[in-house]
């Protein structure tokens, strides 16, 4: 029999525990809270910072730049696999109009690069144990950091050969996609989607013409570059002369990722439950161009690719119980406690020098791991690593980084002088606001950072308004940046760089001068009162016609309905004409069907001017819930006066089976050209606010400006404007579905020809000699 | 009595001659001095008219050399030529879609039969190869297709067109140059040897 008088006593002895637990909690040092109950911790400093797991595959990414002028594309495809829906694959995709159907990269042991020293190294020759302490251990290695009673060394980390968890040979296949016990060749690329680059800068070309001398070494070559979250930069040669090998030249991994890329091979020893744990090692974008720098005493003309570990990577303590798992000489049990509410990140940028597309060399690169204990009271910032002559407070303020490099030139009051930079968004590690950083591409040196300041001159923040957190929300809706040519000027400088932030802000950044404008706010929604900011979830796209200026993009949008529906729609908007107004509604026509179209205006009340027009795609499913976001559209483009928006259906993913790889099953169903002005839209459709279907190759095209593929024969995979100026649409076999005549191949028609007589003369100065 | 004698014994006769002589010398540096204002007033006069002489003459070379380019504006090689290192800057000449140099062998119409002018038409289109010497050469301004800034048009993007920089948008900009600089050097000498030269720049555009 229960004797129930013992529940309050019982009550009152766990409440005094609680208390005496708490109270010491709360009085304890913060670097002795940890003090097990037998052993010595030299500083709880030292417990090791460890990469967490990504717990999500939701990547929207990556959606590449539609490419105009240029007969050969790139893509990736992302698939989680069989054994870990967390852990996301990728097949890479190339088409050219020059060969036949879809082709993958051939891969073999291709020379795998690592650094030592600030050298490139191979990795199987300098590859050691010393050299990932080194530089794979957060915080520094030390021996002696716990010792038991029974006198067994615990350090904080171990690199050394008693590590049965770490096999050089197994991480290598792990790296290059070889290993006998993988079922996939690419982890996933993130944010990142592949870089490919020609012979030569084409705007460079145009614009600076001998000024611009780039290395022959690229002669007749297009590379793709990509990055992938095993934590290596790929180079795939795509084209050499009039061959096209399709085959991977070398792998490189950056100082940035080796310091987190080891421990996918340490979690798949913990995690034996699945093959792979997702990392994001090497997460962002990599962007190549051409710049100026002096070597020696010259100026040269050097090719460099650079990019960022992107979402970067998550940091935690390391648990206890994982010595034991990874060193079964450890004693079964760890008697001290995992420091709690440790959060941390680490994250970086890189540069290589890719001039020979076949010697890759490191460049510079900066790093940065911090954590926070909140129970010990510590929050720092560890071994910001940094080419010489930088500061810490130069980079420790980034938590991380998604957007894409931009980098360019900016030209000096000296005639065919030129100031070259790298641009990047970033968000600050303590307050969630947007820090822009103006950085030397050729020495990592900071040459200005700041916050975006709003209107009311306040610093914007990550939205959080609807159902992400703040990190997930730049993760899934990440900030875009992308440089215009100049409104108005005579070379491809940096002068008016668009930024969309994630928060739905739109500002324009001036490299010279480092002044940013903010140009205006974007909400979706039904009405002001239901307002949220809008995100971009592809690359928007900007274009002139006279004095206009066309910002064109693709946002979610959310309409009330008998219940929520959400789907997809993109706008296109007349920066120029916002008349004053910071903010504009892109309000949804609603409805279930799509396919309509309604005025955006600036402003919140009075007179309001129309500034454009969204159009809002089908929502699949009625009633609640309805299918989120089944139709996707790719990255808008604007050419002669239409915007080309492809719409994509995804029906259902797949996983990889084996060997046999099967994409997620994302179909081109749709493709949009719409005018680019809203008066043309409205011409051309009349009173009615809905879009028709038809060939867009009718004169009637305005009338029915959509090109819908009704059967899986023609329904298509991806859109570019190739170098007569048609826009293909390609299958998943590569066939070309449908052509598009774009009129950009016209020349004649966009300006005068080399053969057109000269008209004009003027006299510019007149001197004595 | 005797004291005014004395007195008037001491004036000589003759004494006005010195004072005379004092008077013709002051005359004749003042003449010296007037002349040499004169002869001065008159040389730099006639320095200036022949300064204004070369100075119209060669305005005259340039304002032909301007009337060269237009009247061949419909023939004028707009390919960027390569500068060879010679002295006299005839590779850099400006010529026909045939290679013949515009206006090679005639010379602008006298407007002075005592100075003669040399005109010479220069493309701003070229490059220098590497490792070619350029000091002391006075090569004309290098505007290559007006890219270095200042000229009218360069390549255009299409209206309504992505402007997006990026190396996969590789647009069809307008076809190429629309506008091409040309510099005229016209050289005037008269008689004596004495010259004056102007240069010019001029910008031609479609």
């Amino acid at each position: 029999m229960r004797n129930k008088t013992s529940y309050p006593f019982r009550i009152s002895v766990a409440t005094l525990i609680a208390t005496l637990f708490f109270f010491t909690l709360l009085t304890a040092k913060p670097n002795t809270f940890l003090t097990p109950s037998f052993g010595e911790i030299e500083s709880a400093d030292l417990w090791p910072v460890w990469p967490k797991r990504a717990s999500t595959s939701t990547v929207f990414e990556p959606a590449s730049l539609t490419s105009i002028g240029r007969d050969v594309i790139a893509w990736v495809d992302f698939a989680p696999l069989a054994t870990n829906a967390d852990f996301l694959a990728a097949d890479v995709s190339f088409f050219s109009a020059e060969t036949e159907g879809i082709q993958h990269p051939s891969l073999e042991d291709d020379p795998l690069y690592i650094t030592v020293g600030g050298s490139r190294a191979t990795y199987d020759d300098a590859l050691t144990w010393a050299w990932l302490r080194e530089e794979s251990v957060v915080v520094g290695f030390t021996e002696e950091w716990f010792k038991n009673n029974a006198n067994v060394k615990f350090p904080n980390e171990n690199f050394s050969s008693d590590d049965t968890w770490l096999d050089f040979s197994n991480w290598k296949g792990f790296l290059n996609g070889k290993g006998s016990d993988l079922d996939f060749e690419f982890a996933d690329s993130g944010h990142a989607p592949p870089q490919l680059f020609w012979e030569t800068d084409p705007w460079f070309e145009a614009f600076l013409r001998e000024q611009y001398n780039p290395s022959d070494t690229w002669e007749d070559k297009i590379i793709a570059f990509l990055p992938t979250n095993q934590g290596v930069l790929q180079c795939i040669e795509v084209k050499s002369g009039d061959v096209y090998p399709y085959k991977r030249l070398w792998l490189y991994m950056p100082s940035v990722a080796s310091r987190q890329a080891v421990y996918h091979e340490a979690w798949k020893t913990i995690d034996i439950d699945h093959s792979r744990s997702r990392l994001t090692v090497l997460d962002g974008p990599v962007s190549v161009r051409d710049i100026e720098m002096t070597v020696g005493t010259e100026k040269q003309w050097r090719r460099i690719a650079i990019g960022s570990t992107g979402i970067g990577t998550d940091q935690d303590s390391k648990a206890p119980s994982y010595w034991n798992k990874l060193n079964s000489n450890y004693p079964t049990t760890i008697p001290f406690t995992q420091p709690v509410s440790t959060t941390g990140r680490n994250f970086g940028f890189y540069a290589l020098d890719v001039t020979d597309p076949t010697n890759p060399l490191p460049l510079w690169s900066v790093s940065n791991t911090f954590f926070t204990r909140t129970t010990s009271g510590i929050s720092k910032s560890l071994s910001v690593r940094k080419p010489a002559g930088l500061s810490d407070s130069d980079y420790e303020k980034i938590r991380f980084s998604v957007t894409k490099p931009v980098i360019g030139y900016t030209t000096t009051a000296t005639p065919g002088n030129r100031n070259w930079h790298f641009l990047a968004v970033t968000i600050e590690k303590d307050s969630d606001q947007y820090r822009w950083y103006n950085i030397n591409p050729s020495n990592g040196s900071v040459m200005g950072t700041g916050l975006f300041l709003n209107n009311d001159a306040l610093p914007n923040t990550i939205d959080d308004t609807i159902f992400l957190t703040k990190e997930s929300w730049e993760n899934v809706y990440p900030t875009r940046i992308l440089p215009a040519f100049p409104k108005g000027g005579t070379q491809p400088e940096l002068t008016d760089v668009y930024v969309a932030l994630s928060n739905g802000a739109i500002y324009k950044w001036n490299a010279k001068t480092n002044i940013l404008t903010h140009i205006v706010t974007l909400y979706t929604g039904a009405n002001w009162n239901s307002a949220l900011h809008a995100s971009y979830l592809t690359e928007f796209d900007i274009a002139y016609v006279d004095d206009h200026v066309y910002f064109s993009a693709v946002i979610p949008l959310d309409y009330n309905g008998a219940s929520g529906h959400d789907t997809t729609g993109f706008f296109v908007i007349d920066l120029s004409a916002l008349n004053g107004n910071t903010e504009a509604l892109i309000s949804p026509p609603g409805g279930d069907t799509g396919d309509t179209f309604s005025v955006v205006r600036a402003g919140r009340t009075g007179s309001t001017p129309a500034i454009g027009y969204v159009v809002q795609l089908q929502a699949l499913g009625t009633g609640s819930p309805a299918p989120d976001f089944q139709y996707r559209l790719g990255s808008p483009v604007f050419v002669k006066n239409y915007v080309y928006v492809a719409q994509y259906l995804q029906e259902q993913e797949r996983v990889k089976v084996g060997k046999e790889w099967i994409t997620q099953d994302i179909d081109l169903t749709r493709l949009y050209r719409l005018p680019i002005s809203l008066s043309a839209l409205q011409t051309a459709t009349g009173a009615n606010d809905k879009l028709s279907s038809g060939n867009l190759n009718t004169v009637d095209e305005n009338k029915n400006p959509i090109n819908q593929f009704t059967d899986e024969a023609s329904e298509g995979k991806m859109i570019f404007v190739d170098s007569e100026g048609n826009l293909i649409v390609i299958n998943s076999e590569g066939d070309i579905v449908t052509s598009v005549d774009t009129g950009l191949g016209q020349a004649s028609e966009s300006g005068p020809s080399e053969e057109d007589p000269f008209t004009k003369m003027r006299v510019v100065y007149w001197k004595r000699r | 009595m005797n004291l005014w004698l004395g007195f008037n014994r001491r004036k000589r006769p003759g004494m006005a001659l010195g004072l005379i002589l004092l008077l013709l010398l002051v005359g004749a540096v003042f003449v010296s001095v007037s002349l040499y204002f004169v002869t001065n007033y008159f040389g730099t006069s006639m320095a200036m008219n022949r300064q204004a002489r070369l100075y119209n003459a060669a305005q005259n070379g340039i304002e032909w050399g301007m009337a060269q380019l237009w009247n061949n504006k419909d023939i004028l090689s707009t390919t960027q030529v390569e500068y060879d290192a010679g002295e006299k800057l005839e590779s850099l000449r400006v010529r026909d879609k045939d290679g013949n140099i515009i206006a090679e062998g005639t010379n602008p119409p006298s407007v002075d039969s005592r100075i003669s002018v040399t005109v010479r038409l220069y493309d701003c289109n070229y490059a220098v190869p590497e490792g070619t010497a350029v000091s002391g050469v006075a090569l004309p301004p290098l505007r290559p297709g007006d890219a270095s800034g200042g000229g009218p048009t360069l390549p255009v993007i299409p209206p309504g067109t992505s402007v997006i920089i990026d190396p996969s948008r590789l647009l069809p900009l307008g076809g190429g140059m629309s506008s091409h600089s040309f510099v005229i050097r016209s050289l005037a000498r008269d008689a004596s040897g004495i010259t004056l030269e102007l240069e010019t720049m001029v910008v031609m555009s479609k």
